[in-house]
């Protein structure tokens, strides 16, 4: 028996071998570029777009790969993949929020000279801002995000009230149609599971009422008044049970989940959940949901969206650079945005595009986005972005579920984001 | 014979049930709601009218599940083969050969027991890199190789010591070389114990998670890594994520179910890591 | 072919696991321990420098850090107490000499089979705030007037963990504490029945003493086994909700893999490889046990 097993070895061993490390790609004549994307939710899209782009390029294709799901996830395995020089990367989505990571880390390739002015000014400022670390451009942003309130148009119309522009108005407003319905409707609910969700929905409490987190002159401002006083109104939010009981494992699906199946009033969530909310056969509230900007709490002049969005970076050991880079700016293009717009309800990183006919036709609240882009707040652009978000999200929810008051909190925020890479 | 209370019977009985119950719900819970359509599931119906096979297929295509079932039976075979040779030869040097540090030797097996992977996780991470093996089968192979060769070691060494000593001095007498009395003798006797250990080996490399995340996140994803993959956007499609269980879970028991004695016998007499 | 000598062809045997050993297993320990002396992190590039015990005075420092110890010792010691209490109970169950004996054997294979990650994902979905069974079941039979989101609140969510952990191994333990007991001859147990013993007192008196080996020897492979507890946690909580659930394992990984924090999280390591040889060293006498075990025969 074991002489089998030695036989049977001896052929497995050039056999793996083979197949070890990157893998083999297409035939020598064509270039195959390795694309890492989101996951197969978009696929419909993106194929249509790769095909697009193979009709005006047919020795190039493109293969998808699909990444994990959950940014922090996608995060880890890019990180981990490109750190060992591999090749087989050719370019992959990035949120907003990595660029000085992979930048610092020395593991993405710059793209001033491939993306001049000219290119550059068609994007909006904010997305292009997002791509730059220390003065350079590194990614070629191709979506924008930024955070709003989703309302049930019907629910409002029918009590007889209007759009909430603070968080006092929208509780109240959700209480009172809470009763005249009956009960069994809670008032507010967002990602604010331990994660980049929870960050960003934190952010954007503390900048609609004028507080902030990490002041233009980067100093650590997270533990201030104006902090601490919208973190107590949330927090009583949710002990009131305001926002549902599990909302603090709330990935940005559940979230999506509770208002489509018609138990809330008011949802803060990323502009693509309109398209999905607008699908009968997954969301019960389907023609109900109105999109407004977010509200903003006692001290705050206006409501403030955090900036999201996804950029394409170019890997720096890639082979096929000036291939991969055609397909980068194919996939920013206008074509490209627009039918993400119209099928997908993205936030395009174009400009044109927000007065474009065809996507004000389908969602006329586009109009609002450019200036709720334009005061969007961006998230701080450090190496040290995912420890810091990763301290503002344990913190905040640690106040949420009581285990230290809202003050406590923000004042351990702050001591340990002073000790971030030190 | 001891005669044995009907009471006791009556409770063993209830027990049993019980147990039974216990440790077959998820099971049954997950294998029912694989065949449920989704609004059955979010309705928490038991039992609803119609059923499907959409998850099942859903579960092939959402995520390549086929890819991960054969990269982890890859990974596992290999490894497990590659243990099975390797140990078996370090057993028979620690059981049947006159060296000498036998003692720190399995010192350091145990140690590598019992040490927990996070402690070589990032300098395993930094080797399986620099030599280009990352995402690819040889590295996650080389490193369960490393810890499954502990249970193979374990397991054969006093498996062996049943060996009298007495066969293989007959055949040096006849002038075989201790390789020859390794292969000719050894060997065949080894087959039922190789065996036995060869399912907890395959059975432990089937099941590793850590390693296979840091060393495949991307490529040559096993199941174990590539089940996580399922959740879309923070939203768990339930429905397909029992079905890809199911069938990650099912071959899985139907070899316990065959293999029962063996698996329970070496547990029982090596007792090692889970 | 030469003729090597009984002991010459003995090194060659061991040859390839000796390497094996040294290459993936020692050095990476010694790396580890070295790297946990220097600031070495992902955003500084590939220079180290040498800051000699300063990683380690940061973690005593470190909230955090505490929090994940002190979750995963309490783990531990849950976990394994339960499944040992349990596992004897299985255990003297599955001892009787009833018929049906052998299926239950078989049963309590399966849980131990299985994935972790498998067995994970089977209890979030069990414990779902919206569509979980467990909910439902308890809001109809009454005990509960609305439902518990259990993966959202600290005190739950380490008892869903807790309860995974023990549903997937305490079966496993009990086979182990089954072997010991098939070793107990039935005449030691008849001559104390007839010095008058009963059931309770022969069972602490003869049954737990004869047992000490084979539960100090599972006690100790459980202990180390839940120390490292990850999977299960990925597959449940994520650590959550907020740092409610991380284990040391996991803030290591995250130091590591997420903050890119080599040097701080080899320190974090190291301590984990300290903490387990104190563990261990409660235990000498398994380990003396269990390496005679391998050395009984041998030539």
């Amino acid at each position: 028996m074991k002489q089998r097993n030695l036989i049977c070895l001896f052929l497995l061993v050039p056999a793996f071998l083979f197949s070890a490390g990157t893998q083999e790609t297409g035939k020598s004549k064509e270039v195959v570029l390795n694309w890492y994307s989101h996951a197969s939710s978009l696929g419909a899209t993106e194929q249509t777009i790769i095909e697009a782009f193979n009709e005006q390029n047919p020795d190039i294709t493109v293969k998808v790969i699909e990444l994990p799901e959950a940014t922090n996830d996608k995060l880890q395995a890019l990180l981990i993949a490109l750190q060992s020089g591999d090749s087989s990367i050719d370019f992959f989505n990035a949120d907003v929020t990595w660029t000085a990571t992979f930048a610092s880390a020395g593991l993405i390739e710059q793209l001033d000279s491939y993306m001049l002015e000219s290119e550059r000014k068609e994007f909006l400022p904010g997305t292009i801002e997002a791509a730059r670390y220390q003065g350079k451009l590194w990614g070629i942003p191709f979506r924008t995000d930024a955070g709003v309130l989703y309302y049930r148009s019907d629910l409002l119309e029918k009590h007889g009230k209007p759009v909430p522009k603070t968080y006092e108005e929208l509780f109240a407003i959700a209480a009172q149609i809470n009763e005249a319905e009956g009960g069994g409707l809670y008032a507010l609910v967002g990602s604010l599971a331990n994660g980049e969700g929870m960050t960003c929905n934190a952010v954007e409490w503390f900048y609609s009422n004028n507080g902030e987190v990490i002041g233009s002159d980067g100093s650590i401002r997270i533990n201030s008044p104006q902090n601490v006083e919208i973190l107590s109104i949330m927090v009583d939010a949710y002990k009131n049970r305001l926002m549902p009981e599990g909302v603090l494992s709330y990935g940005s699906g559940d979230a999506r989940a509770s208002m489509f199946q018609g138990k809330q009033v008011f949802m803060r969530a990323w502009p693509k959940a309109y398209a999905m909310g607008q699908d009968a056969t997954k969301s019960q509230v389907a023609g109900k949901l109105g999109v407004a900007p977010l509200p903003k709490g006692p001290q705050g002049t206006a409501g403030k969206s955090v900036v999201g969005g996804w950029q394409l970076f170019l890997n720096k050991n890639s082979k096929q650079k000036d291939a991969a880079i055609k397909f980068m700016k194919f996939y920013a293009s206008e074509y490209a945005q627009k039918l993400h717009a119209l099928n997908d309800s993205y936030l395009p990183a174009r400009r044109s595009l927000y007065a474009d006919a065809d996507i004000l036709a389908k969602y006329p609240y586009y109009s609002q986005f450019p200036s709720i882009l334009e005061s969007a707040v961006a998230r701080p652009q450090s190496p040290y972005y995912a420890e810091i978000s990763a301290i503002l999200s344990a913190e905040v929810q640690n106040a949420m579920k009581q285990s230290k008051s809202p003050s406590q909190a923000l004042a351990d925020a702050q001591k340990a984001m002073m000790n971030v890479g030190k | 014979m001891k005669v044995i209370r009907k009471s006791t019977i009556f409770s063993f009985y209830l027990f049993a049930v019980f147990f039974i119950v216990l440790i077959g719900f998820p099971f049954f819970w997950q294998l029912l709601n694989s065949f449920k359509y989704e609004r059955d599931i979010f309705s928490l119906t038991w039992f609803p009218s119609a059923y499907t096979l959409e998850n099942y297929y859903k579960a092939f295509t959402v995520r390549p599940l086929h890819e991960y079932l054969g990269n982890s039976f890859i990974i596992a075979t290999v490894s497990t083969l590659f243990a099975l040779v390797i140990g078996s030869l370090s057993s028979y040097a620690i059981g049947k050969t006159p060296i000498k540090g036998k003692t720190p030797i399995l010192l350091v097996v145990l140690s590598i027991s019992l040490l927990p992977p996070i402690v070589i996780i990032n300098p395993i991470y930094t080797i399986i890199r620099s030599l280009g093996l990352l995402n690819s089968y040889t590295g996650l192979i080389l490193v369960n190789i490393l810890f499954t060769l502990t249970i193979v070691i374990w397991f054969l060494t006093p498996y062996l010591s049943s060996i009298p000593v007495e066969i293989e001095e007959a055949a040096e007498i006849d002038g075989a070389s201790p390789a020859q009395c390794f292969m000719k003798i050894i060997i065949p006797l080894l087959g039922p114990g190789v065996f036995t250990v060869g399912i907890l080996a395959f059975i432990q490399a089937w099941n590793e998670y850590l390693f296979a995340l840091v060393l495949n996140p991307i490529t040559i994803k096993t199941v174990t890594v590539g089940l996580k993959m399922y959740e879309a956007d923070n939203y768990m499609p339930w429905g397909t994520i029992m079905a890809a269980s199911a069938i990650i879970v099912v071959p899985l028991i139907t070899l316990v179910l065959l293999l029962q004695k063996r698996i329970i016998g070496g547990l029982m007499t090596g007792g090692m890591k889970e | 072919m030469k003729t090597l000598s009984r002991k010459q062809f003995g090194y060659l045997c061991l040859t390839p696991t000796i390497l094996i050993f040294a290459i993936f297993g020692v050095y990476p320990v010694l790396r580890t321990i070295l790297i946990s002396m220097f600031r070495f992190r992902l955003q500084t590039g590939p220079t180290k420098t040498f800051i000699g015990l300063e990683n380690y005075i940061r973690m005593f420092s470190d909230t955090r850090f505490f929090g994940a110890l002190l979750f995963t010792l309490g783990f531990t010691i849950l976990t394994v107490g339960c499944e040992v209490v349990l596992g004897l109970l299985f255990a003297q169950m599955m001892n009787l000499p009833i018929k049906g004996q052998g299926v239950l054997r078989v049963v309590v294979l399966i849980p131990w089979a299985i994935p972790t990650m498998v067995s994970g994902f089977m209890w979030k979905f069990m414990v779902h705030d919206q569509y979980g069974v467990f909910n439902q079941i308890l809001m109809s039979t009454g005990l509960l007037d609305s439902f518990i989101p259990w993966l959202s609140q600290d005190g739950t969510a380490r008892f869903i963990l807790i309860l995974s952990d023990i549903w997937k191994t305490a079966p496993y333990v009990s086979l182990l504490i089954l072997a010991g007991l098939q070793t107990i001859p039935a005449s030691l147990m008849e001559a104390a029945e007839i010095d008058g013993a009963n059931a309770l007192k022969r069972y602490f008196l003869i049954t737990l003493p004869l047992l000490k080996p084979v539960l100090a020897t599972a006690i100790l492979f459980r202990i180390i086994s839940s120390f490292k507890v990850f999977t299960v946690i990925v597959a449940l909580t994520n650590g959550g909700p907020g740092y409610a659930t991380e284990s040391l394992t996991m803030y290591t990984m995250r130091t590591y893999f997420d903050a890119g924090n080599y040097g701080y999280g080899s320190a974090l390591a190291t301590f984990t490889l300290l903490l387990t040889c104190v563990i261990a060293l409660f235990f000498t006498d398994v380990i003396k046990n269990k390496i005679d075990a391998g050395r009984r025969g041998t030539r």
